[in-house]
């Protein structure tokens, strides 16, 4: 009798045990399931990228997107940022200028992005840049543009106009000639580049040959080419950009203009476009950038050997990738030196920033957000790559507004191009 | 596995509190100081670095403003008129007059006040105009030499000719990187802006800025402490070139330098390649620092702020102090206090435990003084209680547990007693059965044989008046003795002593057989008899005497009960999945019976009426022996009956019977025969201690439990008691021989049933036909089946005679007058030794044989009878008032033509059976004489 009921008392005891014991159990699994779900939430840094994966400029913009992509999946094949890993969201400007702003906004307002890496064309960054402004985020730019510009909210790593298209004039006014002749697409870009260089020519004391644009994504160059026939310049400066590069060339190699006699200085091709381009019939030609991939630089061969590997061994690295690959890792130095992945963090701590890049080092200046950048010359080569004739030997500090007009003037020049075109950045109609 | 739970369990409750409150208290206790030693530990790193990386940032941010402040000013007096005027003036008066004409002269000492003014509160140390073409057009301050062309003269390679070079192409205010020009002590920075002209280069302003400020930024050792410094380096060439004096090494600056490109960067290298990052490492001192590393852009500077590790972490190094010995001074008094607190608790237990022990040995009287009221209080007196309780019990109990026992020794004596009596009642029972066969049937035989004899006799003297009187005492014979065989089968059944012979038989015949033996009773009351018994019905597997006992009683109790009616014996084969059965429906138009008749019909003891005794006669004991009978072998009896309309009996049986034992509880002495130890025990009784050991041996590796005797009385006597499963028997042993140990267990009831093997190792072949027996009867004995058997037998021996061995005198008498009556030659004897002594007069033709006599029986002459080569022909037919157990019966098996079932109830069903019996037995015999001589019998 009495042993029954210690027996009974035992097993109540254990029973009761358990009964803790569940409960504890419960309570653990509810703040790990609530741990986990929280962290889930925070497990991955979201970032926009946004190019045009559809439309004319998907082929450009498609390596940008390679350059950014690689550096994101080498971060988070080192185990990610602040233990976390960088998940991309990748969007569609589709080439056109307002869905670029659209998808900024659907970028940061649903996908909750940390930052934007995007933009090609100076047109889509123009749409984009009253979105990030208005939501006080933040654009990494990788492109080179004609500059004239400050955005608190956008961080440009590309070349400004004083690191790619100055020293292109200064360096055909100081080795090819004086007689210069500017032709252009017929968008913002062109446009405010051909303004900075007759600025320029102006002050070296250069002959403006000529002036000619063609109309965006045309391969209506005859008249461009009558012209540039006509009056014989020592050099020709291109603004050219995409397919119309193909008829340009053409049209000169049927004009029997050569670059042994007259030149052609690229400010928007490189190593990517010379894929597509005839490349043997371009050959003697100069590009203008701030990277090539033949720079003999040990932390560039690595770089190329790692785009190729991942890429395949038929691509080619150039500036934009290099711009859009120190990008990123310009961008992730700032996230883990601030410890956070909030955008207005980020931002600060992008300025500042600098690294060791493929080209030489680079680095983000505090005051105008645009990257120190080197420049280079390079020669075109049968085989689609470049000679590098000629080096700023060392960084350039970037200089968005070139001195040769005060920063009102610079803006009021774009403003009436802006009008003038009817509130768009690219010239809407054929202006001949 | 090291088991904290037996741990626990081997330890006292002292120190198993102690050890759980050490636990509870100590474990959070570490934990919580561990815990918060490394979060405020990480929060003073963290803050470390971010006092650093804010530092750096600073000094960074301030050295980068300081450089574009000066470009901004320079490239805003750029813009001045004044310059862009006054340079082709100067250019001017140097070209016509050159610099030591008085124009220039004039003009530059007009200059130079204004300028001085411009650039003084800049900090500017000289100021230059320079012509596009690298021409110096004007100079502040004569100091130093510059040549007169930067871009040609000795400069041309110079910073001071890059910076220039920049403001006049890329039209940038630019400064340049820190550099030591002849003549200078110091490094010397400059800053060009181009001056523009109607938007054309007219000529470049740059300004000489001394090293003073920059320095000031790196040598405020502001937030530092007393080992932080700022160190800066530049990339000259392929070095890594101190360009400031360190806080630890004044004479850094242009002397320390660092081959770039080396393996193991220093974060000062890191640095100048443009690196950002923080960390722990050892300076060029060696010393462990914590630093933080940048690039400076404006002049391609790394920049390395750094504080010994010492001092940055000495407010963790404190923490750690405080924690350790914050949980020191914690740990002491835990200890104490469990210390205090466990023996407080354990004490009054111990104190109980040792009354607890006392109490257990026996010593009820210990005393204890109880100190505490709580719980371990409420123990002790609880266990006071109990003590005192316990010795008043143990007081009782003594008493209570004397007269326990005495009481049950009283109750055990009782209990021997009487199960003494149930022993001696059962043995009395067991005994009385088996001899009532003997004792009662032997005065039977006699009654029975001299009433029929005199009533032949009477007969053939024409005393016709003696006939019906003794007819009336031979009639009376044969009722008691069939009531005997009725009751004894009752009380075999009863007792659970009935086997079943199982073997194969034709249904048919059996049948028939019965029939022909119930004609007479049937015709007796006027009744017909019908029999349906389809040819298909084949054979079946049973008890042949039991199943013709059944019919015959069914028969005979459907003709007792009708007179002038009909019967049916209706033989029926059915198939069910589990086998076939055999259906034989005795159908009457008799009396019938009531459903309460019914009720009692298969009771013993019991008719349908306690009158029909009186009118019908019998025992009332056939249906429930018949009954009995079918349920051993599997089946039974129904019934079906209305009362004045006659009754119908089924006994209903499987056609491939199995021994079904009854359910009658088994007596004592059978189920105990060999269980003991699951193995079947066998008992062997030999004279020789070698066969007797071979035996044990050969037996128990059979997996038999053996049990050995040397002596014929020895075996018995353990046969009896331990009654083996089955004996095997030496035949030749001296004292009491193999037959007198046969004859008695035999006469035991207790181990009659046990089957005995003979077994005599000199010849088998001699024993073999010395157990044989060619046939063997019943008593009483059925003379008209002998003289059959007989007439059979002796046919082809007229000339020779009968030897007929019996031992008891009235049984001999009988058989010596009937044979000769049948025209024999007798020769009598009254035991086996007397039969062996007649048989020196010649070979008889056929002995009578008693198995059961004195000084020689008849298994020990049939020994010695078959033993002689010419006598092993010699027919023998064994008489016998036993009944044989179906081992015996087995042993006799083959060698007889027929078994004939004693005990039928009248003369007139006997003297039927018989005649059937010797019909089919002549038959085999024609058959056999054809085949041959040798099997004759």
């Amino acid at each position: 009798m009495n042993e029954t009921k210690e027996l009974t008392g035992r097993r109540a005891t254990k029973l009761r045990l358990r009964w803790v014991a569940g409960v504890a159990l419960v309570i653990i699994a509810g703040f790990a399931a609530w741990h986990f779900h929280k962290s889930k939430r925070e497990l991955t840094i979201r970032v926009g990228i946004l190019h045009s994966r559809t439309g004319a400029m998907t082929i450009s913009e498609k390596s940008m997107v390679d350059g950014e992509m690689l550096a994101i999946e080498e971060i988070n094949a080192k185990g990610g940022l602040l233990g976390r890993r960088i998940e991309p969201i990748i969007a569609d400007g589709k080439s056109d200028w307002p869905t670029f702003a659209k998808e900024a906004e659907r970028l940061i307002t649903q996908e909750k992005v940390c930052t934007i890496f995007g933009c090609w064309t100076s047109a889509s960054r123009k749409n984009v840049m009253p979105v990030v402004e208005r939501y006080n985020h933040l654009l990494i730019y990788p492109m080179a543009y004609e500059g004239l510009e400050e955005s608190p909210n956008i961080i440009y790593t590309g070349a400004a106009p004083n690191q790619q298209v100055i020293p292109a004039v200064k360096w055909s006014y100081d080795t090819i000639g004086k007689r210069i002749f500017l032709v252009g697409e017929d968008y913002v870009w062109p446009h405010s580049v051909n303004a900075i260089i007759k600025d320029e020519m102006t002050a070296l004391g250069a002959e403006l040959m000529g002036e000619e644009y063609i109309f965006f994504g045309s391969s209506d160059v005859d008249h461009a080419v009558k012209k540039i026939v006509e009056t014989q310049p020592d050099v020709i400066l291109s603004a050219v950009v995409g397919d119309s590069n193909i008829a340009f060339y053409k049209a000169l190699q049927e004009a029997g203009i050569k670059p042994e006699k007259i030149p052609v200085v690229s400010v928007s091709i490189g190593e990517d476009e010379l894929r597509i381009l005839p490349a043997k019939e371009m050959a003697g030609n100069y590009c203008a950038w701030d990277y090539f991939q033949s720079i003999a630089r040990p932390e560039n061969q690595a770089f190329v050997k790692k785009f190729k590997a991942r890429y395949g061994k038929d691509r080619v690295t150039a500036d934009v990738i290099e711009s859009a690959y120190v990008s990123v890792l310009l961008w992730a130095q700032a996230v883990e030196e601030c410890g956070s992945a909030d955008v207005h963090n980020i931002r600060e701590a992008m300025r500042g920033q600098s690294l060791d890049a493929p080209e030489g080092v680079v680095s983000i200046d505090p005051e105008t957000q645009h990257t120190w950048r080197s420049f280079f010359i390079g020669k075109i080569r049968a085989d689609g790559q470049l000679d590098i004739v000629w080096t700023s030997q060392k960084p350039i500090r970037p200089v968005p507004y070139p001195i040769s007009r005060s920063k009102t003037e610079w803006d009021s020049f774009l403003t009436g191009l802006y009008t003038q075109w009817g509130n768009k950045w690219a010239n809407p109609v054929k202006t001949d | 596995m090291f088991s904290i739970k037996n741990f626990m369990a081997r330890r006292g409750i002292g120190s198993r509190m102690l050890a759980w409150f050490l636990a509870i208290s100590l474990i959070p206790c570490i934990t919580l100081a561990w815990l918060t030693y490394h979060l405020s530990s990480d929060s003073l790193e963290h803050t470390a670095r971010e006092r650093l990386l804010v530092i750096a940032a600073d000094k960074a941010n301030e050295v980068e403003t300081l450089a574009l402040e000066r470009i901004h000013s320079v490239t805003e007096l750029s813009r001045l008129r004044t310059f862009s005027d006054a340079t082709p003036q100067f250019a001017k008066a140097l070209a016509e007059g050159g610099p030591d004409s008085p124009a220039y002269k004039t003009m530059a000492a007009e200059q130079a006040a204004y300028w001085n003014q411009l650039s003084e509160p800049f900090g500017y140390d000289n100021f230059l105009i320079v012509s596009p073409s690298g021409q110096i057009l004007f100079q502040l301050k004569s100091g130093m030499d510059f040549g007169t062309n930067i871009t040609t003269g000795p400069l041309k390679n110079s910073e001071l000719a890059n910076v220039f070079d920049r403001a006049r192409t890329l039209l940038q205010s630019e400064i340049s990187d820190f550099e030591i020009y002849p003549g200078m002590t110091e490094p010397t920075a400059f800053i060009a802006a181009p001056l523009l002209r109607n938007g054309a280069v007219v000529g470049v302003i740059i300004f000489q800025l001394s090293n003073r400020e920059i320095y000031n930024v790196f040598s405020d050792y502001r937030g530092l402490g007393e080992t932080g410094e700022t160190l800066i380096a530049a990339h000259l060439g392929n070095d890594a070139v101190a360009v400031v004096p360190f806080r630890h090494d004044p004479k850094a600056a242009f002397h320390r330098r660092v081959p770039m490109g080396s393996a193991a960067m220093t974060p000062l290298q890191k640095a100048v390649q443009g690196m950002h990052g923080f960390g722990p490492f050892v300076d060029y001192r060696g010393k462990p620092v914590l630093g933080v590393w940048t690039y400076l852009p404006s002049f391609r500077w790394g920049m390395v702020v750094k504080q010994d590790a010492i001092e940055a972490f000495s407010l963790i190094h404190q923490q750690r102090r405080a924690t350790l010995l914050l949980v020191g001074l914690i740990i002491l008094p835990i200890v104490i206090v469990a210390l205090i607190v466990a023996r407080s608790i354990t004490r009054p237990i111990r104190l109980a435990v040792q009354v607890a022990e006392k109490v257990a040995s026996g010593d009820l009287n210990a005393e204890f003084a109880i100190t505490s009221r709580d719980e371990t209080g409420q123990l002790l007196s609880a266990i006071k209680s109990m003590t005192a309780d316990l010795r008043e019990m143990y007081d009782n109990m003594e008493e209570k547990i004397r007269q326990r026992t005495k009481e049950l020794e009283r109750s055990n004596e009782q209990l021997k007693l009487a199960q003494e009596a149930a022993d001696e009642a059962s043995r009395t029972k067991s005994a009385f059965l088996a001899n009532m066969s003997h004792e009662l049937r032997t005065p039977m035989n006699a009654i029975i044989g001299y009433s029929e004899m005199l009533i032949e006799e009477a007969t053939d003297l024409d005393q016709e008046g003696f006939i019906p009187d003794l007819k009336k005492i031979h009639g009376a014979g044969k009722h008691l003795l069939s009531l005997i065989n009725d009751i004894l089968d009752l009380s075999k059944i009863e007792a659970g002593k009935m086997t079943i012979y199982l073997e194969n038989f034709d249904v048919t015949t059996a049948v028939n057989e019965v029939v022909a033996t119930i004609q007479p009773l049937v015709q007796k009351k006027n009744n017909t008899l019908t029999v349906i018994c389809p040819p298909g019905v084949g054979t079946m597997r049973a008890d042949l005497t039991k199943v013709r006992q059944t019919l015959f009683n069914l028969l005979s109790n459907a003709s007792k009960f009708t007179e002038n009616g009909e019967l049916k014996l209706e033989v029926n084969r059915t198939a069910e999945p589990a086998g076939d059965w055999i259906d034989f429906s005795v159908s009457d138009t008799g009396i019938g019976m009531t459903p309460e008749q019914m009720a009692n019909l298969f009771q013993a003891f019991s008719q349908a009426d306690a009158s029909t005794t009186r009118k019908f006669g019998g025992t009332g004991l056939g249906l429930a022996i018949s009954r009995k009978f079918c349920q051993m072998m599997g089946g039974d009896i129904t019934v079906q009956s209305e009362s004045g309309k006659g009754s119908t009996f089924t006994a209903r049986l499987p056609a491939e019977a199995h021994e079904i034992k009854p359910e009658v509880a088994a007596p004592q002495e059978i189920s105990a025969a060999s269980d003991s130890d699951h193995k079947p025990l066998v008992l062997v009784i030999d004279d020789d201690p070698t066969v007797l050991d071979l035996m044990e041996r050969f037996l128990a590796k059979e997996n038999f439990a053996v049990k050995t005797a040397l002596t014929g009385q020895d075996g018995v006597a353990l046969a009896k008691s331990l009654r083996p499963a089955a004996i095997t028997l030496d035949v030749m042993m001296p004292g009491m021989d193999g037959w007198a140990v046969m004859r008695a267990l035999k006469s035991d009831p207790v181990t009659a049933e046990i089957p005995v093997i003979l077994v005599t190792i000199t010849d088998n072949k001699e024993m073999g036909f010395a157990l044989g027996a060619s046939d063997y009867l019943t008593k009483p004995v059925d003379w008209n089946r002998l003289a059959g058997l007989l007439k059979r037998i002796g046919s082809a021996a007229d000339s020779q005679y009968v030897l007929v061995v019996e031992d008891e005198s009235s049984t001999r008498e009988i058989l010596e007058r009937t044979l000769k009556k049948a025209g024999w030659n007798v020769r009598a004897a009254a035991n086996g030794r007397e039969a062996l002594e007649a048989l020196r007069a010649g070979a008889p033709s056929l002995v009578l044989l008693d198995l059961m006599m004195p000084e020689m029986d008849g298994f020990e002459f049939l020994q010695q009878f078959r033993h002689n080569e010419q006598w092993r022909q010699i027919p023998v037919i064994v008489l016998t008032a036993k009944d044989l157990t179906p081992a015996d019966r087995e042993r006799l098996n083959g060698q007889v033509n027929d078994i004939l079932q004693k005990g039928a109830s009248s003369r007139e069903e006997l003297l039927q059976q018989v005649r059937s019996q010797v019909a089919a037995l002549s038959a085999k015999k024609k058959t056999e004489d054809s085949h041959g001589e040798d099997s004759a019998g």
